[in-house]
């Protein structure tokens, strides 16, 4: 009995105890890792969306957006697919065939998580599972998709991706490109070159039609008729007086077909992609478009040639960026056409690119500046292998009227090279000035140095275009190299027993004056006439105007250390040109020595 | 028996075992909160309280904002590589209502923590003989002046905001109140600061360094002027500026010693008031812009627009302002020591003298513009400003070409000051947005080229100007509404 006793008031005891340490209430977390519903969970929750989920049950794709994976619909309300069904003179979604409802869906999902960050002002990258891509823009501040709907609800999270709900039904564009340019009747004349020279052809697509991947999209930059009336064109007969050469716009050596074929290139690009790439590759073979963003202009082929500005054509952006369903079609606003132009030589003072004068800033005519900052370059003409290598290259000035080794207008690059060294770069690469299509030697001018690297020059590398040119630049040799005794130097016959060798002066002698009646600096012989190096590298032949790049290559074990290579310029001479020598430079900027 | 003992004594374990298990039991204080009637006894108490509330202006996150809200938007910095996606989102006008710079608590800490000085000063002053009304009306007036400040950003950054007015010290004091309107914080702010500009005095102290780290009466002045100034209100900001003005004390440090002064050292005969740092918390702008790992540095526009170079005459010649970022771009106005003491200048005289010219130009008139020009000429001279960025203007009646002539000497003046976008803001808003083309040539300037359509459509809609408020504030005050430009 007392033992009972005791163990009923210890049963109630431990009970009182128990109650006492669960009256401190622990927290309840949440033990599921996600509570996001799906996208077809989401529809379901939402009554604006019942049309849809109609759709895609019928369809068939209601449990392909609700199993996990990464999508985004693209969903319009039941208000929008409301309008849709009126205008296709339908009452309800029974009345489209499955197959119709499933190219529906399948225009509406792209298989990646697009927010609206990642939107542009073109095309979303990832295409739609329909195959074709959609088009995004902004008006009164609101996303707009394909220039149809408005986006009214961005960025729904859901388990298995993003839904943008839109406020109307996206529909594929009806018309390929030939058709769209052909239905405005403000471009017959461009329409009727299109026919004539059989690229009208080329832009039509049906779709299910079989096609080269890289022709499935097309860009086509018409001209309005207006604007050629402006040139005093008014029908296709005077466009074909004007270009036809040959009378046959379907030859492909007639101006006209070339013309036609300048405004067309592969690839849909919308304006946005067109500012952001340099150049755009066109129809007519080795022509290239220049492109340029000039604040918010987009112009086609500005560029300065010689040191003359040639504007460029402006493309209309309220009549560009039209979507077909194989492309884009723009406008230009003034008429665009291949420049034949004639070969000039190019003296490119490294040192003095625009891009690396912008990049130096204030820092430009001052000595010794740095030209990789945070581990990257600050011109993008000139392009280092690694430019997170520890031992830097730089941009040196100096006006002093040093005879020895005086440099081009007074700068040249200091360069870090070395074929195989972890803290020095193995080849810098330069984009060089415009090139017209041809022919050019190619001269690497340096400031020689005894540790200075072996260097091999290359042409456009990486590219199908590649060349790699023949002679090594060795910036450790001097003028003595060509076989010439520096002390024959100033012997009538040097110059043209160096050029034999592949070598010239290219500063100015004291034997020469400028138009300013500067004197050159240069001795004609001995140990000072022989530091400054022009070597001919090769030839190259370029053929595509435009700007290239060229490489520089540290090769072979040559002494190289760190600000040792002094490279002052490169210069582009015509190959059939007979004046391979003059003009050569001088430590001042802008002095121009001539043949005497 | 003895199972009786054990019974006993595991029982009293038992108990003993229980109550530490939960520490809450027997503790009767608040957990959220420090108790009012323990802390609000004497003056002392209320100056701890003011140097909290100090202490929480340098902790770094606000300086951290202030000059993201400030620079970000603007063309004068520009970002790294070591930037988070978060800004260069808000460079491109792409801005989620999840994008952490819209992230507002560090200044609604601060603003708090003068709300309680404000609600409990008097609790002290009724206890403390000693508290004296001087004493009383100071510190309450500073505590006023910073929470104006702070709303003052607020403002700028969100237009409209909670305006919260009474502290919270536990969990129930936390009230959903909603936004008010820009104009309804505006008015409280200038109510405020007109209370304020007569309870602070214009000396705290002896001390230069405690006087303009503190908020003096000329302080109160000061940013009275730059509100005025944003509410269009000119002819009070006018009065304002003189109200500063009139000391003598506060000149310009002429000459070549300006950096060193005015920056290295802090507290110089420039500084109205600052957020000092000397030598007890390190500032944030070692990692901000100084560190490998930095996030800003100057744009490509602060040597070619804001500082072009003489191109004709004394190609040499440099503005004494241009020396605050080096050939790598790296901003060194607050300095590259690590770690970093340089004081954040919120007002110096130059900024007053610029606010009394802008006020000026905008009352209009010949005499008025002719007496801007004549500030503007003041402080090009001391500064050594270069005649490339000098536009000329001769006629005092030019209100358009001296309103410009501001703007871009503020840019020069207060480079990476954080004040550049609420300063092209102003400009552009100004009239109704008569200039906010400004704005859409900004825009082409600081968005990517793949984007920049969209974002010079986007800055057309003037709520775009203003930062979203960040959706984890909207789950905790249900009364928030959204800035409309969000919410598609």
């Amino acid at each position: 009995m007392k033992r009972n006793f005791i163990t009923t008031k210890g049963v109630f005891i431990m009970a009182a105890i128990m109650l006492v340490i669960y009256s401190c209430k622990k927290e309840i977390f949440k033990l599921s890792t996600t509570s996001d519903v799906n996208i077809t969970g989401y529809l379901e929750e939402n009554p604006e969306y019942s049309m849809l989920l109609e759709i895609m049950a019928k369809s068939k794709t209601q449990g392909y957006l609700g199993a996990y994976g990464t999508y985004t619909l693209f969903a319009p309300t039941n208000t929008a697919i409301q309008a849709w069904l009126t205008e296709n003179g339908k009452t309800s979604v029974n009345d489209f065939s499955d197959e119709e409802l499933l190219k529906f869906i399948k225009y509406h999902v792209i298989k990646d998580t697009v927010s609206t960050v990642r939107f542009t002002d073109g095309k979303i990258k990832t295409p739609t599972l329909f195959g074709e891509y959609l088009y995004t823009d902004v008006v009164n501040g609101t996303y707009r998709i394909n220039k149809q709907a408005l986006i009214s609800k961005s960025n729904i999270l859901c388990g298995n991706g993003v839904i943008q709900t839109i406020d109307k039904v996206l529909v594929p564009p009806a018309k390929n490109l030939a058709e769209l340019v052909e239905s405005n009747p403000n471009y017959s004349i461009f329409t009727e070159a299109l026919k004539r020279t059989g690229f009208y052809d080329t832009l039509s697509y049906q779709r299910g039609q079989d096609i080269a991947t890289e022709k499935r999209f097309q860009t086509v930059i018409v001209q309005s008729d207006s604007l050629y009336h402006t040139m005093g064109i008014n029908s296709y007969d005077d466009l074909a007086a004007k270009y036809s050469t040959k009378n046959d716009p379907q030859n492909h050596a007639d101006s006209l077909w070339l013309y036609m074929a300048y405004h067309i290139t592969n690839d849909g690009k919308f304006l946005q992609d067109i500012a952001s790439s340099s150049s755009l590759y066109t129809l007519a073979p080795k022509e290239i478009i220049s492109t340029k963003l000039d604040t918010t202009k987009v112009l086609l082929n500005e560029a300065v040639f010689n040191g003359i500005l040639e504007p460029g054509a402006e493309i209309i952006r309220s009549k560009s960026d039209n979507l077909a369903s194989n492309g884009v079609m723009h406008e230009a606003k003034d008429n665009f056409y291949i420049k034949v132009r004639k070969q000039v030589p190019v003296y490119f003072d490294l040192a003095d690119s625009p891009e690396l004068i912008a990049g130096l800033g204030a820092a430009y005519h001052n000595s010794n500046k740095e030209l990789m900052v945070d581990g990257a370059s600050i011109a993008s003409s000139v392009i280092f292998e690694d430019p997170t290598k520890s031992q830097g290259s730089k941009y040196d000035y100096s006006s002093a009227f040093d005879a020895k080794r005086p440099r081009a207008n007074g700068d040249y690059l200091n360069l870090s090279m070395c074929n195989a060294n972890s803290a020095r770069q193995k080849y810098i690469e330069f984009k060089t000035p415009y090139l017209v299509k041809g022919r050019y030697k190619v001269w690497i001018c340096y400031v020689q140095f005894n540790y200075g690297a072996h260097l091999q020059t290359s042409y456009d590398p990486g590219t199908p275009q590649e060349q790699i040119l023949p002679n090594i630049a060795y910036t450790n040799l001097d003028l003595g190299a060509s076989g010439v005794n520096k002390n024959d130097m100033g012997q009538p016959n040097a110059d043209n027993l160096m050029l034999a060798q592949g070598y010239k002066r290219y500063m100015a002698t004291t034997a020469e004056y400028s138009a300013n009646g500067v004197r050159g600096l240069k001795p004609l012989s001995g140990n000072d006439a022989v530091p400054n190096v022009g070597r001919l590298a090769g030839i190259i032949n370029v053929e595509t105007t435009d700007r290239h790049i060229i490489r520089l290559t540290a090769i072979g074990e040559g002494r190289c250390a760190t600000n040792n290579t002094w490279v002052d310029m490169i210069q582009f001479i015509p190959a059939d040109d007979t004046e391979q020598n003059y003009p050569r430079f001088h430590v001042t900027p802008g002095e121009l020595f001539y043949r005497p | 028996m003895m199972i009786k003992k054990i019974y006993q004594s595991a029982f009293i374990l038992l108990v003993l075992i229980s109550t530490s298990s939960c520490k809450k039991w027997l503790d009767l204080q608040p957990q959220d909160g420090i108790t009012k009637q323990e802390f609000w006894k004497t003056k002392e108490d209320v100056k701890a309280a003011l140097t909290g509330i100090y202490s929480s202006l340098v902790g770094g996150s606000v300086e951290e904002r202030i000059f993201a809200w400030g620079e970000l938007r603007g063309d004068m910095v520009t970002l790294t590589t070591y930037a988070s996606e978060d800004f260069r989102q808000v460079r491109n006008s792409n801005i989620l209502t999840t994008n952490s710079i819209s992230n507002w608590s560090s200044i609604y800490n601060v603003i708090n923590n003068c709300n309680l000085l404000i609600d409990f000063a008097g609790d002290a002053k009724a206890l403390d003989p000693t508290f004296t009304d001087r004493l009383y009306n100071d510190y309450v007036g500073e505590a006023l002046t910073i929470r104006s400040l702070m709303y003052f950003y607020l403002v700028r950054s969100f237009r409209d905001v909670p305006l919260k007015l009474k502290g919270s010290y536990k969990d129930t004091d936390i009230q959903e109140i909603g936004k008010s309107t820009a104009a309804e914080v505006i008015a409280q702010i200038i109510s405020d600061l007109n209370k304020a500009k007569t309870m602070v005095p214009h000396k705290v102290s002896d001390s230069d360094q405690v006087n303009k780290g503190r908020i003096t009466r000329y302080a109160v002045f000061s940013l009275l002027a730059d509100v005025y100034l944003w509410n269009e209100q000119y002819q009070e900001a006018l009065t304002a500026t003189d109200s500063v003005l009139i000391n003598p004390d506060f000149k310009l440090v002429k000459g070549n010693g300006f950096f060193l002064s005015v920056f290295g050292q802090g507290s110089s005969s420039e500084t109205i008031f600052e957020l000092s740092h000397q030598s007890s918390v390190s500032n944030v702008f070692y990692s901000l812009l100084a560190d490998g790992r930095r996030i800003y540095t100057a744009s490509e526009y602060v040597p070619t627009e804001i500082f072009p170079s003489n191109t004709q005459v004394d190609v040499e010649l440099v503005d004494g302002r241009s020396n605050f970022y080096d050939l790598s771009s790296t901003i060194r106005k607050y300095g590259t020591d690590n770690p970093n003491f340089t004081n954040f200048q919120v007002y110096r005289i130059s900024d007053v003298m610029l606010m009394q010219a802008e006020a000026l130009n905008q009352i209009g008139g010949k005499q008025n513009g002719d007496k801007a020009l004549a500030i503007l000429k003041n402080i090009r001279d001391e500064r050594g400003a270069l005649d490339a960025t000098d536009p000329e203007i001769t006629d005092g009646d030019d209100t358009e070409g001296i309103g410009l002539f501001i703007l871009d000497e503020r840019a020069r003046e207060f480079a990476f000051e954080g004040k550049r976008w609420f300063d092209l803001l102003r400009y552009a808003k100004r009239d109704n947005y008569a200039n906010i083309s400004i704005l859409q040539d900004l825009i082409s300037k600081i968005s990517d080229v793949t984007v920049q359509q969209s974002a010079l459509n986007k800055i057309r809609d003037t709520n775009s100007h203003y930062f979203p408020i960040l959706e984890s504030e909207l789950y905790a005050d249900t009364k928030l509404v959204q800035n409309p430009f969000y919410l598609k």
